[in-house]
């Protein structure tokens, strides 16, 4: 009796027995379409300032006057997770920033201040300044507004910003764990022909040549009068031509391993940009693009070995 | 209702006649928001699918990426040759006087050899014409404009523009339209789009088609960078392009890629950086201000920054697009080695607007020549040179000689 008591489904039991049913089977459908993907681990990777996080809309520093970024930009190289036991690389997901071995880290490009979403939302009419005037050839923006209700979404792309690291498998953080990692693009890559490459290492700007490779950071500073740039990338590299590729490694191949432990829950990434400038006086003269006189950028070298510039927070 | 609001009192051009009606009428409904919901509804069912292969071939050399196409005007070559009768043809323009290709001439990698370009009614515009040189590749339009990413959006100024007239058709669609409904451009609609309909949709986006086919990568330089070819250049030529990659020279830095140009996207590069710069050939207030006239980037954006700011166009073929800048102003490439060895002109020198990579430089007249001729190393004998030559497609009397 007890038996057939249990046995029995009442339609009241259906109904709940359905609904579980679709609750349970609702997710298998909806994720048919995909493909396994393996679950997302973002670490999120900041800039700061003097203990202070930079933001698209405050991308300024102050030293002695105030300077706006520009552009800031760098390759991460080499990731790799140390554990109790074991050192395994750590691969990341690939899109537009990052290949399974390398990641484009860009935190302003000089549109940052204006917007940063795509530019097809920038079309603000043209132009108040010019109201009346004889000219607006470049000016076309009921033109680009009827376009964009039938625009398609391929061009309008608009990736100005990356600031995480997307990772390919769950990191998994504890006190034991190291993150080591290079700033720079691995020599095997660095030299080959942009145009084969996938994104980001066939983006032009942070190309240099296929003799010298990437510049593996970028800063762009400037202020009302001036600019001041840090281009770090590897020097001395033989070739016939800049065309060509060095057989050999660089003289000065410039690539920085980095090693890190958690200062916290290992949650974020931090760049701190005062330590990078610490002793470096912010004048165009003292840009450092590698070139043998420029004396700024044994400092700059300096404070990216020693200076605890990156920490794993 | 259509239109932004804003732009009312700034911008002239408006869509008139057709345009305008197709743009309001329920035509529109039924032609865009009708298919866009029911693209929408496929796409939601055929999200699985791989996307279709493009099947137009672009003729690259191996290695090259395809540029990226609209996916509402994929390329045919039934298109492009619907798009080069037009292009060649005078009829577009309100009185028969001129057509895109008296602005944009084979013989000048589409350029031509004026300071800035002379519309169809006379009236002078204030921007040197632009090559078209891989045009397929710009992330965005024209001389300086954050917003013009389509070359279908681009096409529709010179078509429609009041002020300055270019083909001035505004006021003329039917005029225009009625044209190209003959017994020689039927079978070239037809081709193209199914049927014989002629409309501006179509002439547009059959003349983005040839524009975008205008691809040019088979100059001196790309023989010795891109097939490896280590004899395609001179040995000045070579110390040119080692000049040219130099951070002594920083050209590469606005110049940069394979198309000379850092606003360039393809298939496998959609990130968006628009670099606009300023090179200093103005400082009219010491506080960096251009001539009134043209201030670039900053009509668009209204952002104090973007003063004097103009896009990098490709070099690609530059030796054959004089004048230079983009009014035009500098004559010859020796005039364009010395303004950026001085860092400027005149008081552009100074300007607290110009780009951080113009910091000026000095030559041998030997290095001179060796820029110069790595320079000329970027012109692809071929490009353009067919159109001189090439019969027109069906008939003389459809096309009209540049």
């Amino acid at each position: 009796m007890t038996t057939f008591t249990r046995l029995t489904i009442r339609p009241a039991s259906l109904n709940k027995l359905f609904k579980k049913s679709l609750i349970l089977l609702l997710p298998i459908v909806c994720v048919a379409c995909h493909k396994a993907d393996p679950p997302v681990t973002v670490l999120p990777v900041e800039l700061w300032y003097a203990q202070q996080p930079l933001t698209c809309e405050t991308p300024n520093i102050q030293q002695d006057i105030t300077w706006s970024i520009g552009q800031f930009a760098f390759f991460m190289s080499q990731l790799q997770i140390q554990d109790k036991q074991h050192l395994r690389p750590l691969k990341l997901q690939v899109n537009d920033w990052q290949t399974s071995e390398l990641a484009l880290l860009q935190f302003f490009s000089r549109e940052c201040q204006s917007q940063v979403d795509s530019p097809l939302h920038n079309s603000k009419p043209a132009n108040a300044s010019h109201s009346g005037s004889q000219h607006n050839d470049d000016q076309h923006s009921d033109v680009q507004h009827t376009d964009i209700q039938h625009s398609d979404v391929q061009q309008t792309v608009s990736l100005r910003l990356h600031q995480q690291l997307e990772l390919a498998e769950p990191l998994l953080v504890n006190e034991h764990s190291e993150l080591t990692f290079e700033l720079g693009v691995p020599f095997a890559l660095n030299h080959l022909n942009p145009l084969t490459q996938p994104s980001p290492l066939n983006l032009p700007a942070m190309f240099w040549s296929w003799r010298a490779g990437y510049k593996f950071l970028r800063l762009d500073l400037f202020n009302a009068n001036e600019s001041w740039v840090f281009h770090l990338g590897s020097t001395g590299c033989v070739a016939d031509s800049v065309m060509r590729s060095p057989k050999m490694a660089c003289a000065e191949p410039n690539r920085l391993q980095f090693s890190l432990k958690p200062q916290r829950d290992g949650t974020a990434l931090l760049v701190h940009l005062d330590r990078l400038l610490a002793g470096v006086k912010l004048e165009g003269r003292q840009s450092c693009l590698l070139q043998p006189e420029q004396q700024s950028c044994q400092i700059l070298l300096n404070n990216l070995a020693n200076g605890q510039v990156f920490e794993w927070r | 209702m259509c239109l932004n609001p804003l732009k009312a009192t700034t911008v002239r051009l408006r869509l008139q006649g057709p345009v305008q009606c197709w743009l309001k009428s329920k035509w529109m409904r039924v032609t865009v928001v009708l298919p866009c919901s029911l693209s929408a509804l496929l796409l939601c069912l055929s999200a699985c699918q791989e996307a279709p292969e493009q099947t137009y071939d672009w003729r690259l050399p191996a290695g090259f990426p395809q540029p990226l196409v609209p996916q509402d005007n994929p390329m045919t070559a039934a298109k492009v040759d619907l798009g080069k009768a037009l292009f060649f043809s005078q009829d577009l323009s309100f009185n028969q006087q001129q057509s895109c290709a008296s602005c944009h001439q084979p013989q000048h990698a589409f350029s031509e050899g004026l300071t800035t370009a002379i519309g169809a009614s006379g009236q002078k515009l204030r921007r040197n014409t632009l090559a078209l040189v891989n045009v397929a590749y710009n992330s965005t339009l024209t001389w300086a404009h954050s917003g013009l990413t389509r070359i279908e959006q681009q096409i529709l100024i010179p078509m429609f523009n009041e002020d300055p007239i270019e083909l001035g058709i505004t006021g003329h669609e039917s005029a225009v339209l009625a044209r190209f409904q003959t017994p020689q451009y039927a079978p070239l609609f037809t081709e193209a789009f199914g049927d014989d309909q002629v409309n501006f949709d179509r002439i547009v986006k059959a003349l983005a088609s040839f524009v975008r086919s205008l691809t040019s990568f088979n100059s001196a330089f790309d023989r010795y960078a891109y097939q490896g070819d280590d004899q395609a250049l001179s040995a000045s030529a070579i110390r040119g392009m080692d000049l040219f990659f130099s951070e002594r020279l920083e050209c590469f830095h606005c110049h940069g890629g394979f198309n000379f140009t850092q606003s360039s996207q393809h298939q496998n590069q959609r990130l968006d950086l628009r670099p606009f710069h300023n090179t200093g050939l103005y400082n009219d207030d010491g506080q960096g201000a251009y001539p009134q006239r043209d201030q670039g980037l900053i009509e668009v954006t209204l952002q104090g920054h973007d003063m004097g700011h103009f896009r990098a166009p490709t070099l690609r073929n530059v030796a054959r697009t004089a004048p230079y800048m983009h009014d035009g102003s500098l004559a010859t490439l020796q005039e364009v080695l010395a303004f950026y060895a001085a860092g400027g002109r005149g008081q552009g020198i100074t300007s607290p607007l110009k780009d951080t990579f113009i910091q000026g430089f000095s030559l041998t007249v030997e290095e001179q020549q060796d820029l110069l001729n790595f320079l000329e190393s970027l012109t692809d004998e071929q490009f353009g040179q067919s159109f001189d030559t090439e019969k027109p497609l069906n008939s003389d009397a459809m096309f009209s000689a540049p």
